[in-house]
């Protein structure tokens, strides 16, 4: 039996965790979109975090900024060599010391298969940083791209300390579900659900996976103001938020217990 | 000059007289007459002046070569194989033919070894044998310390040394400035300023040669960052078998 030692205490990141897809490729060089969901493996705030591309002898490497934070997610010009499906992808975690002892890693992650996103919540709601002011988060939706959600610039260095905090998610989360809803079946801007070239098709898509959510009438995908139309926004976000992995307003109540 | 990009007729041409200068049948002097031909290649735009003299070293070659781009304004060295890339690069290998030739001989003619020493390879594993293109793409990735180019270029001109064929060619190890200054920390001599004897003999005759170095890296890299680390944590980690090959400490 083939035995191995640990003895640094490095975490393995599941692959599935991190995605990498090739968004533009020019003589410039390779735009590629990361997307990472470390939250859970709690490795320091403080740590540097690496992402290596690697095909034979060719080599990059690129810092990340924040990948600990829920829905993570960045770009990257990659001119170094050109990104192919033989591309190799590393992914590292660095203890934030200059001791260069690995926390975690990923290896050989290729490119995804852009199929494989839809059903990944984290690579439908982008999440940037901008100065808001003395809001925490604006969602903000753009006619072909859909929705962005924007969390004040102040907070980037403790997003993923505040964002793992459940009277966040549950406070911020239905919330900006039910106004993509809104926008996305509103008069002006209504999505077609069949439609891939949609920014709400794949968000239906993923939807429609979880089995507790009901299915959009086909006479309220129009745009017409419809009651019912209101009445399946509010009922799906109801759902939602009782997802076994949700129930917001016990992780709420949980939270304050513990906080008393 | 101006540095030219061969044609198709030039590549064609040039691999010929390669075959013949093998063959003891062509002189040195025809590799030069060929650069100079304007019917083989074309001029390269932006233009690029460059005179190569008529003895250097490598180091020296690479470094003339490097900042002849740097001064045509050149923001990279144009590395990939493209067909443009390729006759130039070529030409170059022409036109420091007398410098660059091996200088072995096999049956009492001169044995090349390796086309990919004159006409760049296609293939991004062999471009590092050019022997213009490679030194000088050792250079230009070490430009900010330059001081870390002498294990690999402090070399034969005419030769692929054995840090060039096994460092050099991957740019996970080179593009690291401080596992660079650790490799020469360890191997260069600093009285010659070229590589220290026996570092490259086989690993099974001597301990912390660059074959075990390459090993024990590719170990240590599982583990730690090595980019995020200074050549003397690069070095403190290193087992006792390269303790022989670390300066002496001060005492």
């Amino acid at each position: 039996m083939k035995r191995t030692f640990n003895y640094t205490n490095r975490r393995r990141i599941d692959r599935k965790h991190i995605q990498i897809r090739l968004v533009d490729s020019t003589p410039e060089g390779s735009t590629i979109a990361v997307t990472a969901e470390l939250a859970d493996y709690q490795f320091p705030i403080t740590a540097k975090a690496f992402i290596e591309a690697r095909a034979e002898s060719a080599f990059a490497r690129r810092e990340l900024e924040h990948p600990f934070a829920p829905f993570w997610h960045d770009q990257y010009l990659i001119d170094e060599f050109a990104i192919t499906d033989a591309t190799q992808f590393y992914f590292r975690i660095v203890e934030a010391e200059s001791s260069g002892r690995l926390l975690g890693f990923a290896e050989d992650i290729r490119l995804a298969n852009p199929s494989d996103l839809i059903t990944e919540h984290d690579a439908l709601l982008p999440v940037w940083w901008r100065d808001t002011g003395q809001e925490v988060w604006r969602l903000e939706f753009e006619t072909s791209a859909g929705p962005t959600l924007y969390i004040s610039k102040a907070l980037q260095a403790n997003f993923a300390q505040f964002a793992n905090d459940p009277m966040f998610v549950a406070c911020v989360v239905p919330q900006a579900f039910r106004r993509i809803l809104f926008f996305a079946l509103s008069e002006d801007d209504a999505q077609d659900v069949t439609d891939p070239e949609s920014w709400f098709y794949e968000w239906y898509r993923w939807m429609m996976s979880l089995s507790e959510l009901k299915p959009l009438a086909s006479e309220l995908e129009d745009g017409i103001h419809d009651d019912r139309k209101e009445d399946w926004i509010n009922e799906t976000v109801y759902g939602f938020s009782n997802l076994t992995s949700n129930r917001f307003v016990n992780a709420v109540s949980n939270a304050l217990k513990e906080r008393a | 000059m101006w540095v030219r990009a061969f044609n198709s007729r030039g590549m064609q041409t040039f691999q010929t007289f390669l075959g013949r200068y093998q063959e003891g049948t062509a002189r040195i002097e025809e590799a030069e007459q060929l650069a100079e031909s304007t019917q083989y290649s074309d001029l390269v735009e932006p233009r690029i002046n460059i005179d190569i003299p008529r003895l250097c070293l490598k180091r020296e070659l690479a470094e003339l070569v490097v900042s002849s781009f740097d001064k045509a304004g050149y923001e990279e060295l144009p590395t990939r194989a493209s067909e443009r890339n390729r006759g130039m690069w070529t030409w170059l290998a022409a036109a420091s033919f007398h410098l660059i030739r091996s200088r072995t001989v096999r049956n009492g003619k001169p044995n090349l070894r390796d086309y990919a020493y004159y006409i760049l390879s296609e293939d991004a594993l062999r471009y590092y044998r050019h022997r213009v293109a490679g030194p000088a793409r050792i250079h230009w990735i070490l430009r900010d310390t330059p001081q870390n180019t002498r294990i690999f270029l402090n070399s034969e001109i005419h030769q692929v040394s054995e840090f060039e064929e096994r460092l050099a060619v991957n740019m996970r190890y080179i593009s690291n400035p401080d596992l660079m200054r650790a490799i020469n920390t360890l191997y260069l001599d600093p009285k010659t300023l070229r590589q220290k004897r026996g570092c490259v003999s086989d690993p099974n005759t001597r301990g912390g040669v660059l074959k075990r170095f390459m090993n024990v890296i590719d170990q240590l890299d599982r583990t730690y960052d090595l980019h995020s680390m200074s050549a003397d944590q690069i070095l403190d980690l290193l087992p006792p078998e390269f303790d022989r090959w670390k300066p002496n400490p001060v005492k």
